[in-house]
C-alpha cells in the first residue's frame, strides 16, 4: 500500500502528496476550507523545475509556492516557505488552459477579464490539473438547472485522484507499473507446481547426469594407477580381466548419462509445452475479455508476439535454461571437489583464476547485451521500412519513388551490418582469448604436475604424484570452462525470460475497464427506449470527444445522426454498445443504465455496421452467419437478399462457398458493407446501428437496400450515420453533431425550418451539388 | 490588411489577440493562437495565427519582416513559450524496464526523470538536435550530442543512434 503511494516519488521523484509544510500553511490561512483536489505544478515562470501546487479547496483556488532555498543541502534544515496565493472561487470567472510542446499554461481569468494567476507545469500533470478546472469550473458556474442524476463529481480522494492522474501515462504503456524480478521469477516458477512429478524427476535425472558426468577421468585413473601400472610390474594377478572391468563400467556410465539426459530433455521439454500452451490460452482468453481501450493503446505487433514469441522463450527457458543452470553449477561444484580430492595444492592453483574467468565471462555477455539492443534497434528501423512501403506500394510505384525506396532501405540495411560486425568483432575476438586463457592455464598445470609425475617414477612412488592422478586432473580440468561459460552468461538468460515473462503477466494483469456487474440485469428483450443525460465522455481523459450530450429515442424510432467527420457520432453510438464508460452522465436503455446491464444480453441484441467491415477468414456464408451460427441456409440467403448481396454473390464461382478475408477473395467496399449488413440482419437486432454503413455502394443500391431494411427493421430502433443526406431520408428524428456536442435535433421538416441552421446549411449545400451534377 | 503591417496586443487576461485594422466600424480585437508551420527546420518562418476555431487568419511567411516591433516581441515570446523544451545536459543513466526506457537527466532547467516507449524511437531533427517525446507527451531536446560528456554519450551509445 505505502509502496504504491510512493510510486510517484520513485518513478518521477514527484512527490505523492501535498507537502506537510503546505499543509499548514494551508491549514492556518484557510482553516475553514478542506481540500477537495489538487495538482502539482513542475515548472515555474522562469521555466525552472519547481515544486508549486495548485490547490481547489471548498471556497478558495489556492496556488501554494514552495521556496526552499538551500533546505535540501543539509547544512541547516529549514522548514522551506510557503507563499500562498488564495483565489475565492466568485473572483473567477473563467480558466484558460493553454498547451504547449512542454510547458503548458493555465491562466484564471477574473470577472472584470483580468489575469489572477498563471501557473505552469508539463504535460505530465495535465490531467490532474484539468481535474482542478473541472471542480473550480463547476463550483464557479454551478449549473442553474442541474439534474445530475446524483453523478456529480464528489472528489473523495484527492490525494488518490492527483496520484492515478499522474500514474495513468505510464499505465497505459505499461499495466504492471512496478515489477519486482524475483516477484516475475516466483510467478513464473508457480507454474510448475501442478507439473511436481515430472519436474522432480527432471531435476533428479539433472543430478545424476551431473555425477555420471564426473565419473570417466576417475576410471581412467583407476585404469593407470591401478591396472596398467601394477600390471606392468606384474603385480596385478588378472590385468586382462580388470581393463574389462574398467571398460564395463564405462560403457554403464555412458549409457545411464544417455539415459538420464534424454529423461531430463523429454520430461522438461513436455512440462514447457505445457506451460506454454496454458499461458498461450490465458492469455487469449484474457485478450477476449479485455476492453476496447487496452487494444487503441498498442499495436497489434505487440499483442501478437506476446502469445507467441514471449511463451516460446518461456518454453526454451523452461525446457533448458533452469536445467542447464542447476547442471553447471552442480558440475562445477562437483569438479572442484572432484580436483580437490586428487591433489590439494594443485587444485587450489586452478581454482584461483576461476573468479577472473567467470568476470571475464560476465562482462562479455553484458557487453554483447548492449549490442543485442543496438542491433535490435537497427532491425526494427529496417523492419519499419518493410512494413511501412510494402503495404504503400501502389503509392511509391504512383509516384515513381521506387529509387528513393530502395536508398532508405538500403541506407538502413547497412545499418545492421554495421552492428553486426561490431557483434562479430567482439565474439570471435572474445573466445579464442578465453581458449588462450584456457591453454594456459593447463599449461600451468603441466610444468607443476609433470615434474611431480616424474618424481613419482623416479622415487618408486616414495613421493610426487602418481600418473593416474595426473590424467584425472587434467580431464577435470577441462570440464570447467563449459558450466563456467553458462554462468557468466547466465544473467542474459534470466533476463530475457523475465522479460518476456513479465510481458505475459502484464496482459494476465490488466483488468477489463468494461465488466458486467455482479447483480446486472439481463435484458431478455430490448425495447430500443434510449436515454442520455450530460453525457461527457474522452477517450485519453484530456480531451472530451462528446460535451453533455442530451436525449431521448422512443422504441422504434429511426434516428439520423450527422455532421461533419470527428463529431463524435460514432463514438456516440459506441457507448450505446458500451465499448466504453462515460465519464460524467448516463446512459439508459430501456430505463435502466447500460452499466447496470448483463454486457452479454445487451451487445447480442443491437446489431452494428460499420463503415469498414471486418470479415473473418471463412466462406461467405460463414460471415454471415457470424453471430448465429446456428442459422439455416434459408435464413443466410434471405438475409442476404434483404440486404442486396444475393446477386453478387451468386456471381463469385464459389457463390456462398467464396473464400474471403485474408488470403481470400479481395470483395470490393461496397460488397464488404453489403455482406456486413446481411450478417446484422441476420442477427434479428432490437437495435441497429448502421455508421455510414452504405457510404462505398452506389445511391441506386443503397435505395434499395434501405428498401430491404425498413421492412426488416419496422418496429426496432435504429440509429444511422451518413453523410449522404439522401441516406436518412427516412429517418424520424435527426441530430446534428458538432464538435462533440449536439447542436440541433428534430424531424427534417422542423430542421429546414431553421435558418442558420447547421442542418439547413448542410442540406442546402447538397442540394447544390445534386444540381450541379444534374445539369 | 497588409500581413507585415498587423497588431498583435495582450488582452488584460492575459491572451494574445489580433488588432482590429480599422477599429471605426466597431471591430474588436480577436483572441488568436500561434503555430510554427516548421517549428525545427524553419523556426522564425512561416508563423501561422489561428484563431480559437483554428481558422487562419494570417500566414506570416518571414517573423523579421513584420512591422510593428511590439508585435514582433509578443510573437517571439508566444513562440518561445508554446515550443519551450527542457534541454538535456547530462544523462545520469537509462535503464530498461521492459517495455520502457526510463532516463535519469539533468536539465538546463534542473533535474528530470522520464519514461519513454521502448519502440519509440527518437527523432533527430532539422539542425542535429534529438528531440525525446516520453510517455506523457512531455519532450526534451539534446542540442548536439557530441557536446554531451562521456559518461552521457556511452549511455546514448546503448539507447539511441
Ligand atoms: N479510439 C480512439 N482513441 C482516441 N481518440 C479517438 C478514438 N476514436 C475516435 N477518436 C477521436 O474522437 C473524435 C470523434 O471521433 P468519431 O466519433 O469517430 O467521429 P465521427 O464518427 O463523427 O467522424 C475524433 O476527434 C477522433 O480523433
Ligand atoms: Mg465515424
Amino acid at each position: 500500500m505505502t509502496e504504491k503511494n510512493n510510486l510517484l516519488e520513485k518513478l518521477f521523484f514527484q512527490p505523492s502528496k501535498i507537502p506537510d509544510a503546505v499543509a499548514e500553511a494551508l491549514a492556518q490561512k484557510l482553516p475553514e476550507d478542506a481540500v477537495s483536489i489538487f495538482a502539482f505544478c513542475d515548472l515555474n515562470e522562469q521555466r525552472q523545475f519547481t515544486e508549486n501546487w495548485l490547490i481547489a479547496t471548498d471556497h478558495h483556488l489556492v496556488f501554494a509556492k514552495v521556496i526552499d532555498g538551500e533546505a535540501t543541502n543539509g547544512a541547516h534544515i529549514s522548514v522551506p516557505a510557503v507563499e500562498l496565493t488564495e483565489i475565492p472561487f466568485g473572483r473567477i470567472r473563467t480558466l484558460e488552459l493553454l498547451e504547449g510542446f512542454t510547458l503548458n499554461r493555465l491562466d484564471v481569468i477574473g470577472e472584470e477579464e483580468n489575469l489572477l494567476l498563471s501557473v505552469f507545469f508539463t504535460r505530465r500533470q495535465i490531467r490532474a490539473i484539468g481535474n482542478v478546472r473541472f471542480v473550480v469550473e463547476q463550483k464557479c458556474n454551478p449549473k442553474t438547472d442541474a439534474p445530475t442524476n446524483g453523478t456529480q463529481h464528489d472528489v473523495e480522494k484527492p490525494e488518490e485522484k492527483y496520484r492515478e492522474s499522474v500514474l495513468q501515462a505510464i499505465r497505459e504503456a505499461k499495466s504492471t507499473v512496478i515489477t519486482r524480478q524475483q516477484n516475475v521469477f516466483a510467478r513464473l516458477m508457480s507454474y510448475l507446481g501442478p507439473h511436481k512429478k515430472a519436474t522432480i524427476a527432471g531435476f533428479a535425472a539433472s543430478i545424476f547426469l551431473t555425477i555420471l558426468g564426473l565419473l570417466p577421468p576417475y576410471i581412467t585413473r583407476v585404469l593407470v594407477d591401478d591396472v596398467l601400472q601394477p600390471a606392468e610390474t606384474g603385480k596385478l594377478a588378472d590385468p586382462s580381466f580388470w581393463i574389462w572391468v574398467i571398460i564395463g563400467s564405462l560403457a554403464l556410465v555412458w549409457t545411464g548419462s544417455v539415459l538420464m539426459n534424454f529423461l531430463r530433455l523429454r520430461l522438461m521439454s513436455f512440462v514447457g509445452e505445457r506451460i506454454a500452451t496454458q499461458l498461450r490460452d490465458e492469455l487469449y482468453q484474457h485478450l477476449q475479455k479485455l476492453s476496447l481501450n487496452f487494444y487503441h493503446q498498442r499495436s497489434t505487433g505487440s499483442i501478437i508476439s506476446r502469445v507467441t514469441s514471449d511463451t516460446d522463450r518461456l518454453w526454451d527457458f523452461i525446457t533448458f535454461g533452469i536445467i542447464e543452470f542447476i547442471i553447471s553449477l552442480l558440475t562445477l561444484i562437483g569438479v572442484a571437489i572432484a580436483l580437490f580430492l586428487q591433489d590439494v595444492s594443485l587444485a587450489s592453483l586452478v581454482v584461483i583464476p576461476l573468479p577472473l574467468m567467470l568476470y571475464l565471462f560476465y562482462r562479455h555477455s553484458s557487453r554483447m547485451q548492449g549490442m543485442f539492443l543496438r542491433i535490435w534497434r537497427k532491425w526494427s528501423a529496417l523492419t519499419a521500412v518493410l512494413s511501412d512501403v510494402i503495404p504503400g506500394v501502389r503509392v511509391v510505384k504512383a509516384f515513381a519513388q521506387e529509387d528513393h525506396e530502395i536508398e532508405r532501405f538500403s541506407g538502413r540495411n547497412k545499418a545492421v551490418r554495421e552492428e553486426a560486425f561490431r557483434i562479430h568483432r567482439t565474439w570471435t575476438r572474445f573466445w579464442p582469448s578465453m581458449v588462450m586463457l584456457m591453454h594456459l592455464c593447463s599449461m600451468i598445470v603441466w610444468a607443476i604436475g609433470a615434474p611431480r609425475v616424474l618424481e613419482f617414477v623416479q622415487t618408486g612412488g616414495q613421493s610426487g604424484m602418481p600418473l593416474g592422478v595426473f590424467i584425472a586432473f587434467s580431464g577435470y580440468m577441462w570440464m570447467f570452462w563449459g558450466p563456467l561459460q553458462h554462468i557468466g552468461m547466465m544473467t542474459r538468460t534470466f533476463n530475457r525470460a523475465i522479460t518476456s515473462a513479465s510481458r505475459v503477466f502484464e496482459i494476465l494483469d490488466t483488468t477489463p475497464t468494461i465488466v458486467t456487474k455482479k447483480d446486472a440485469v439481463k435484458l431478455s428483450r430490448l425495447q430500443g427506449k434510449i436515454k442520455f443525460r450530460d453525457v461527457t465522455f474522452s477517450y485519453d481523459g484530456i480531451r472530451n470527444v462528446l460535451k453533455t450530450v442530451s436525449f431521448d429515442v422512443e422504441p422504434g424510432e429511426m434516428i439520423g445522426l450527422v455532421g461533419p467527420s470527428g463529431s463524435g457520432k460514432s463514438t456516440l453510438v459506441n457507448l450505446i454498445c458500451r465499448f466504453y464508460d462515460v465519464a460524467e452522465g448516463s446512459i439508459t436503455v430501456d430505463g435502466t443504465d447500460v452499466r447496470e446491464l448483463d454486457l452479454h444480453s445487451l451487445r447480442k441484441q443491437i446489431g452494428v455496421v460499420l463503415q469498414e467491415p471486418y470479415l473473418f477468414h471463412g466462406t461467405i456464408a460463414e460471415n454471415i452467419a457470424y453471430g448465429q451460427p446456428e442459422a439455416t441456409l434459408d435464413n443466410i440467403i434471405e438475409a442476404s437478399r434483404a440486404a442486396n448481396a444475393h446477386e453478387f454473390i451468386c456471381s463469385f464461382p464459389d457463390a456462398y462457398d467464396s473464400v474471403v478475408g485474408e488470403r481470400g477473395l479481395t470483395l470490393s467496399g461496397g460488397e464488404r458493407q453489403r455482406i456486413s449488413i446481411a450478417r446484422a440482419i441476420l442477427n434479428k437486432p432490437r437495435l441497429l446501428i448502421l455508421d455510414e454503413a452504405t457510404s462505398s455502394v452506389d445511391t441506386e443500391t443503397e435505395k434499395k437496400i434501405q428498401e430491404a431494411m425498413q421492412r426488416l427493421v419496422a418496429g426496432r430502433t435504429t440509429f444511422a450515420i451518413a453523410h449522404r443526406l439522401s441516406t436518412l431520408s427516412s429517418a424520424n428524428r435527426l441530430f446534428v453533431m458538432e464538435n462533440g456536442k449536439l447542436v440541433e435535433q428534430g424531424t427534417h421538416q422542423q430542421l429546414l425550418e431553421k435558418e442558420e441552421g447547421v442542418y439547413a446549411k448542410l442540406h442546402k449545400t447538397q442540394a447544390e451539388l445534386q444540381a450541379l451534377i444534374a445539369v | 490588411m497588409q500581413m507585415n503591417t498587423i497588431k498583435l496586443r495582450r488582452r488584460s487576461d492575459g491572451r494574445l489577440t489580433l488588432m482590429p485594422a480599422d477599429e471605426s466600424n466597431g471591430a474588436t480585437a480577436t483572441p488568436v493562437k500561434v503555430v510554427r508551420c516548421f517549428p525545427w527546420s524553419l523556426p522564425t518562418r512561416y508563423i501561422s495565427i489561428l484563431d480559437d476555431k483554428n481558422k487562419e487568419l494570417f500566414l506570416l511567411e518571414n517573423l523579421e519582416a513584420l512591422e510593428d516591433k511590439v508585435s514582433r516581441e509578443l510573437l517571439i515570446n508566444e513562440i518561445s513559450e508554446r515550443t519551450y523544451l527542457p534541454q538535456i545536459q547530462k544523462i545520469d543513466a537509462i535503464e530498461d524496464e521492459i517495455d520502457l526506457f526510463k532516463w535519469r537527466v539533468q536539465t538546463k532547467s534542473g533535474e528530470r526523470a522520464f519514461f519513454t516507449r521502448r519502440r519509440e524511437i527518437p527523432r533527430e531533427v532539422a539542425g542535429g538536435q534529438v528531440v525525446l517525446k516520453d510517455i506523457s507527451g512531455d519532450r526534451y531536446v539534446i542540442e548536439s550530442i557530441d557536446a554531451l560528456d562521456e559518461k552521457s554519450r556511452n549511455w546514448l551509445w546503448l539507447y539511441l543512434d
